[in-house]
């Protein structure tokens, strides 16, 4: 399985690029396994409170914010960044340039994140969504990712093609927009913070921009990259895909006030992203249309990417219906909320993220991966995983939801009869943890083969796929 | 799309649009929020926390309480914030003007808390010290004054028919 090789789908680009990018996607997996833990953790406490609970740097608040934490900036944006890079080198037709910065870029990163998980244990935390990483690593954040972001943008403007692919928009909006969004975001509620409820606005703004401009644009560059070339296939409907990416930037951050429904806040924020929610659905159909060939392919990326896609289409539906009063009136407030953020971000950006990882890994070490069984492991897992996380948030949310709009109902017996679908969403946690850490043992061990087997050479023991992506357009 | 410079451009629009369109579009609205000086109370509504309060509230956000409680009364007729006695009018924007972080939360694993206050809880002081900012926090939590913008809006019987002035 593990035998040395270069070969034919190893490119130029991915030798230059391979510890650089194979440094992102480590660091990437080192916190996808500790988000796991903590999430599990603070899962456990959901059903037994007082798990852990005298211990203030593991009180549930802070738990639910480190794993957060870890789990977006740690395991998406490291892994997606590696991903992305990785596509713009390759469809740049030249090996990747300011490696170095990247490198660095990476360590600070990762530095940065160590120092803000520390804070938010520490009670630094700034208490909101998805910022909640103290003000003192903020801008050392944007900086890195400004290192990081650097070569792809290299690559895409020294790119030898005259054409340019849907995976390149994707990757170069993620690059290029973060470092505004998450600026803007700093500076408009931790170094001159607006004014009350503007907070929770802002916020929702750049929670949702955060999904919109940057996650899910850079797990899309990995789908838009593998699957046409795992396929062998030119993607359909490609004409449509320039306008799903425009609506997605443009119409996607409008939809972040769907969580203020009946809040303290203008009745238009709400009615905004309802509209928007229903207008992104555009976005929806066409990368559904382009991507489908992914759902008769086989192998483990295209597994992946085909689950992931369900999932992203799935949320995308969910997100619209509930954004409207009368849904929200059961949902908000509720698990249901958890169960749609977890299926975004866990079964459309992870999983996709999961699918161009199992592609890339093997072209940028050299040799396929390790272990069969190992990747077979966290296939069921991982799927495994994230349905019985969704399905039984969701059902816990559904049960809470109803009994919280009954007064006549104690909270005491909500908490009740919600307890056995939190019990299973410990389950799910444990399972995911475990499915993870067989990914890290793989990737690990394979690694470790190309390191060894780097100065040697061998045949390939890879096909070559029968299609690129540029006949796609 | 050949034309890297005016990609770049459309991505900066893009991010404008959604950044100018919700974050400056409501700052505008409601960043210069007076509060509601009342003539016949003779003070103004809301009250600035007191400083015991006010460091309270700075706990609250870094236990991160918000993950379990919300503090957004929704209005009578919209879910059973009323008659589960969380308070009796809507939250508007002006009940958070003088707080710092305020704490809207996004999930109610336990009970709403904008009123908490001024459901009198009995009150039994802790010794830490942090605890006792945080008591005398959620003491002060109380949005029960009747803003103009929080009555619920009742058509008359003209605007009913369909008269015009």
């Amino acid at each position: 399985m593990s035998s040395p090789s270069t070969n034919a789908e190893v490119t130029a680009a991915d030798q230059a690029g391979r510890w650089p990018l194979l440094l992102l996607l480590a660091s990437g997996l080192v916190w996808l396994v500790v988000s796991g833990i903590l999430a599990l953790v603070a899962s456990i406490q959901l059903h037994t409170p007082a798990f852990m609970a005298d211990c203030e740097w593991f009180t549930h608040g802070r738990l639910t914010a480190i794993a957060e934490t870890s789990f977006v900036y740690g395991w998406a944006a490291n892994a997606g960044l590696g991903i992305a890079l990785w596509v713009l080198g390759r469809l740049g037709g030249s090996p990747l340039r300011a490696l170095n910065w990247a490198v660095v870029g990476t360590l600070f990163w990762n530095t940065g994140i160590a120092l803000g998980i520390a804070g938010i244990a520490s009670g630094d935390a700034t208490s909101f969504s998805l910022l909640e990483m103290p003000r003192y690593v903020q801008p050392l954040l944007a900086a890195a990712y400004v290192a990081i972001g650097l070569s792809g943008i290299l690559a895409w403007n020294g790119r030898r093609t005259d054409g340019t692919f849907a995976s390149q928009w994707y990757a170069v909006a993620a690059l290029f927009l973060f470092p505004w969004l998450l600026i803007a975001a700093q500076s408009m509620l931790l170094w001159t913070p607006v004014r009350g409820v503007l907070q929770a606005v802002v916020v929702g703004w750049y929670v949702q921009g955060a999904f919109s401009l940057w996650l899910a644009p850079l797990a899309l560059a990995g789908a838009y990259y593998v699957v046409p070339k795992a396929t062998g296939r030119a993607l359909p409907s490609y004409e449509f895909a320039p306008l799903a990416f425009w609506t997605l930037l443009f119409v996607g951050s409008l939809t972040g006030g769907r969580h203020l429904i009946g809040g303290p806040v203008p009745a238009w924020i709400p009615t905004l992203a309802n509209a928007a929610c229903c207008m992104l659905l555009f976005h929806y159909t066409v990368v559904a249309l382009n991507l489908r060939g992914a759902f008769t392919g086989g192998g483990t990326a295209l597994r992946f990417i085909s689950f992931g896609l369900a999932a992203y289409l799935l949320g995308a539906v969910l997100d619209a219906v509930t954004s409207f009063r009368g849904v929200a009136l059961v949902t908000q407030f509720t698990y249901l909320s958890t169960a749609q953020q977890q299926l975004a971000i866990y079964g459309g950006i992870s999983m996709l993220l999961f699918g161009s990882i199992y592609f890339a890994v093997p072209r940028l070490t050299g040799q396929a991966w390790s272990s069969g069984a190992l990747l077979k492991g966290h296939v069921v897992l991982s799927m495994l995983g994230v349905l019985l996380l969704v399905g039984s948030l969701a059902a816990a949310g559904w049960t809470q939801g109803h009994e919280l709009n009954d007064a006549k109902v104690s909270f005491a017996d909500i908490g009740a009869h919600t307890r056995p679908w939190l019990l299973a969403v410990s389950v799910a946690q444990l399972t995911l943890l475990l499915g993870n850490i067989l990914l890290l043992v793989n990737f690990a061990q394979s690694v470790c083969a190309a390191c060894c087997a780097s100065s040697t050479g061998a045949q390939s023991p890879f096909r070559q796929p029968a299609a690129m992506e540029a006949h796609a357009s | 799309m050949k034309s890297g410079f005016f990609f770049f451009i459309g991505l900066l629009v893009a991010f404008v649009f959604g950044w100018g369109g919700v974050a400056l579009g409501s700052h505008k609205q409601l960043g210069a929020l007076a509060p509601f000086y009342d003539d016949g109370e003779g003070s103004s509504f809301p009250a600035r926390p007191q400083g015991l309060a006010a460091r309270g509230q700075l706990v609250y956000a870094d236990l991160g309480c918000a993950s379990c409680h919300t503090q957004q009364v929704r209005r009578p007729d919209f879910g059973s914030d009323k008659a589960r006695g969380w308070g009796d009018r809507q939250n508007v924007a002006r009940d958070y003007i003088y707080q710092v972080r305020p704490q809207l939360g996004e999930s109610r694993i336990g009970p709403d808390l904008a009123n908490y206050g001024a459901r009198r809880p009995a009150a039994k002081t802790p010794e830490a010290e942090r605890a006792q900012t945080l008591v005398a926090y959620l003491q002060t939590l109380n949005t029960t004054y009747e803003f103009p913008e929080a009555r619920p809006f009742v058509p008359t019987v003209a605007a009913k028919e369909g008269a015009h002035k």
